[in-house]
């Protein structure tokens, strides 16, 4: 999501959210306000009606009493005329049809006029019989007028209420007689009263107030809870009958003297308990159901309002949002943009950025860094230039230094005396390890190993001219002793530098194997002769270099056909292996004893890789030197020889096969010997005879035995393609057999069947020389 | 200073030679036995570069025909090449196939030793 589209998002959600809340709480309290408004109406509504109600109450008792002093007028009249009328001698049943006609003709309902005992035998309605008694058990409302016939009483007026013979509400009014005891009653049906009540008190207004539809209903109750009056304005929905739970609140309402309303569905109920100003309804309450319509439409269209209000702010925020982005968004991309060509390696790039925010001191930073990088970068061209060319240098002194020893071997191939080998791997480009040999006369090899304090280049330098001096040195002739004495006064003179160099230096007779040696302060060389593997005994001096005119005594050891020495420098026993163990003197002394080869070149070979195998992922880290020699002995110490001309033919092979056993035999050579030569000379034979020829033509292949004292020595020579057994790789013999190779085996059972095996090529020849022990 | 013989004892060895060659000149002998499945080939003389396709051939028609395994006796056996080496490991790789081993019997220490520094003692059953 890119940052536009966030920034665009977050505003349009923190929007929404401000907006719909306002909008909320705007609406929620308009609600509430219209709310309180009706509530308020209702109270007001209910307060007046309490009011009007006692009016209305007490208008009525007025005119109840009025309309009773009217009754007690026509009663009295009444008495009267009956009094008049009997006496002149009417009959009952004449005045009861007079009295039927007064009531028919006016309002008067009901005329009754009693006898001393109580019988009303005078009466409008002559269809009821009618007894006044004074029981009030039997007649508790005409009881009360009994006493006007004991003359208790002159008149009874009595107020609206329930007769007992048919319960309708009658006003009664008496008179006692004026001829004799009785009771003269006149009645009026209370219809008149209740219309007079109504069109003057509660129930008119509570009427109209419903009718005109601000009201939905009004319930009046006294304080008994009982509905004094009710109506309803005719709806859809009938409102439900209050219910024993509702008079509870109310009456709660009532004793609290607390107005309540409560709003559901589309009613607000008010309810307002009646105080002082109700009169007689005072303790009741008052339930004023108003329509909330007017408030749901009032809210409607404030939402309405709201919500395109709110379109418009989003509208407008969106807009803005979008500018904001671009605006913030902008620089990054140009930034991004920037960022991806420096990465592509264009560092001219600058940023054109200048706002003053956050944006802009990254821009400015990023400016800095793409120039510093610039900066470190042309630094770095500069740097690995020079790197480079000090490089190419050292490798080009390293080449130098390489040439400076002997580097091709065999480097006598018409010497059959010996056989030489040495190595020099240099854990830098150049270093300070030397090793030399080289003939001083006809029977003497001079041959040394050194190794500089140090390493590097001055070492290198060092080791130049110790080899420089070594070589005019030696040349001077004397013993090594003399050699290193000589040697080291032209080291330490002039040492400014004050280096030094660790010295061995031999010379071998090679006629009869006779080796002088001498030693200044370098590790002691190993003698490998047939009683086994030993270090050197001492004999010199200390390092060169140290001080001029020091005495170096000279050694001796004479070496047997066969034998060898080893000369090294410590870059062999301290090699390290990755947890920092050192090779050691022991290990490579365990390691010449038992290495299965004593030709020069294979020990060095062997060794080289052991000491790489132990050293493991550890760096190197000193030079490694390693020479060795194999006393091989003069052809005069040889027994009887015998040499064996083959032609390149296969068919061959046989006749040299009897040929070498029966020479063998003569000789004492052990049959496991011979079996192992005759299988070394066929591979061999094999190999030049298939491989060695790029024509077709006849050619000779010459095989020469002898017996030495130790061991049989064979030659094999042909004048085949050039080819060094001994630079074959190595056969892997531990694959399994689905992953084994055909071929390769040969050359491999030739290493291994001989002790000793020794390539040149000497005149467009190919010569090989095996040894194997007798034993 | 390559070494000369006298040129007496080049005679001498060439008459050894002449004599030796007309007495042993002579193919690989090699003949086949049922042993119950097992085919055993029984083999006289030198295995060399010259002899050994004899040998292969033996070899592979053996492991052919065979309904088991292949022995292969090399008590008069005086060498065994590296050619003969190959004729073994084609025939090993070949019965390998079926599952089976090749079996050498009655082997000479010599060329039991040739056998162990080729490493063809690992996968070539080796009985002295």
């Amino acid at each position: 999501m890119t940052i536009k589209t966030q920034t665009l998002l977050m505003v349009t959600v923190l929007l929404v959210v401000a907006v719909f809340a306002t909008a909320g709480v705007v609406v929620w309290g308009s609600r509430r306000a219209l709310l309180a408004e009706s509530e308020t109406q209702g109270v007001v509504i209910a307060r007046l009606l309490a009011r009007s109600a006692a009016f209305g109450a007490q208008v009525t008792s007025d005119v109840e009493k009025a309309i009773g002093e009217q009754m007690i007028v026509e009663a009295t009249i009444a008495a009267h005329l009956v009094a008049l009328g009997e006496a002149a001698g009417v009959g009952a049943k004449e005045i009861n049809r007079r009295l039927k006609q007064i009531a028919d003709d006016t309002v008067l309902d009901e005329i009754w006029i009693t006898d001393e005992k109580g019988h009303a035998y005078l009466r409008n309605n002559t269809e009821i019989d009618f007894t006044f008694s004074p029981d009030r058990e039997l007649q508790p409302q005409a009881h009360a007028f009994w006493p006007l016939l004991t003359g208790k009483n002159k008149a009874v007026v009595q107020e609206a209420r329930q007769r007992e013979i048919d319960t309708q509400v009658f006003k009664y009014v008496g008179v006692a007689g004026v001829d004799k005891p009785r009771i003269v009653q006149v009645g009026y049906h209370a219809t008149m009263l209740r219309q007079l009540q109504q069109s003057m008190g509660l129930t008119r207004l509570v009427n109209q107030l419903v009718s005109d539809g601000s009201v939905i209903a009004i319930r009046v109750l006294d304080k008994n809870m009982v509905t004094v009056d009710y109506a309803e304005r005719l709806r859809d929905n009938k409102l439900p009958e209050p219910t024993e739970a509702d008079f509870a609140d109310w009456r709660n309402l009532v004793r609290e003297g607390r107005t309540e309303s409560s709003s559901e569905a589309s009613l607000l109920k008010v309810v307002v308990p009646i105080g002082e100003e109700g009169g007689e309804l005072k303790g009741g309450t008052i339930l004023v159901t108003l329509p909330t319509d007017h408030v749901q439409a009032a809210i409607q269209n404030r939402i309405r309002l709201a919500m395109v209000v709110s379109g418009l702010v989003l509208l407008l925020g969106s807009m803005i949002a979008i500018l904001g982005a671009k605006t913030i968004s902008r620089p990054i991309a140009d930034l991004t943009e920037m960022t991806r060509r420096i990465a592509a390696g264009d560092f001219t790039q600058r940023i054109a950025i200048s706002t003053k925010n956050e944006i802009g001191a990254l821009a400015t930073s990023f400016n800095e860094m793409t120039r510093r990088l610039n900066e470190s970068i042309e630094h770095l061209k500069e740097t690995t230039a020079a790197k480079e060319r000090i490089e190419s240098e050292l490798q080009i002194a390293h080449e130098i230094q390489m040439s400076m020893v002997p580097k091709i071997f065999p480097p006598f191939p018409e010497r059959s005396e010996f056989d030489i080998f040495a190595t020099l791997v240099p854990a830098k480009e150049v270093g300070g390890d030397l090793y030399d040999f080289f003939f001083i006369d006809d029977d003497h090899l001079c041959f040394a190993v050194g190794d500089v304090s140090g390493k590097g280049v001055p070492a290198s330098l060092f080791m130049a001219v110790t080899k420089t001096l070594f070589r005019a040195t030696a040349g001077n002739g004397g013993s090594p002793g003399e050699i290193l004495a000589r040697l080291n006064t032209e080291i330490s003179r002039d040492n400014e530098s004050c280096m030094f160099v660790t010295f061995f230096c031999a010379i071998l007779n090679i006629r009869t194997g006779q080796v002088d040696y001498s030693n200044a302060g370098h590790n002691l060389p190993f003698y490998l002769s047939r009683d086994g593997v030993s270090p050197l005994e001492n004999f010199g001096g200390i390092s060169l270099g140290l001080m001029e005119q020091c005495p170096y005594a000279s050694g001796r050891v004479v070496l047997s056909p066969g034998e060898s020495l080893l000369l090294y420098t410590d870059g062999v026993t301290e090699a390290m292996n990755p947890s920092r163990t050192l090779y050691s003197d022991e290990r490579l002394e365990q390691f010449l004893g038992t290495s299965d080869s004593s030709a020069p070149r294979q020990i060095i070979d062997s060794l080289i890789s052991d000491v790489r195998h132990f050293a493991g992922e550890a760096p190197q880290s000193d030079d490694i030197t390693v020479l060795a020699l194999q006393y091989l002995g003069t052809a005069k110490e040889m027994l009887e020889a015998v040499e064996i001309k083959v032609h390149n033919k296969l068919s061959e092979l046989d006749s040299v096969n009897q040929t070498l056993t029966a020479y063998g035999r003569g000789h004492g050579v052990p049959e496991s010997v011979l079996h192992d030569l005759n299988l070394v000379v066929a591979e061999l034979l094999t190999n030049i005879i298939s491989y060695g020829y790029t024509d077709d033509g006849e050619h000779e292949i010459m095989v020469r035995l002898s017996v030495e004292p130790e061991e049989i020595r064979v030659e094999v020579e042909d004048d085949g393609k050039p080819f060094n057994p001994l630079e074959v790789p190595e056969a892997d013999t531990t694959k399994p057999l689905d992953e084994r190779a055909v071929g390769g085996l040969g050359i491999h059972l030739v290493r291994k069947l001989t002790d000793g095996l020794n390539y040149r090529r000497h005149e467009g020849k190919n010569i090989l020389v095996m040894r194997k022990r007798l034993r | 200073m390559v070494l000369t013989a006298p040129s007496a004892s080049v005679a001498v060895a060439r008459g050894i030679f002449d004599v030796e060659k007309r007495r042993n000149m002579k193919e690989l002998e090699i003949t086949e036995q049922q042993s119950q499945s097992t085919t055993v080939l029984s083999v006289v003389g030198a295995v060399d570069s010259n002899t050994a396709p004899e040998l292969q051939q033996a070899l592979l028609r053996a492991t052919e025909t065979s309904a088991g395994g292949v022995e292969l006796d090399l008590a008069k056996v005086s060498y065994l090449s590296s050619a003969g080496l190959r004729a073994l490991l084609m025939a090993a790789k070949a019965l390998q196939k079926r599952s089976e081993r090749l079996k050498l019997i009655n082997v000479p220490l010599p060329i039991k030793n040739v056998l162990n520094l080729t490493g063809f003692a690992t996968f070539i059953d080796v009985s002295p």
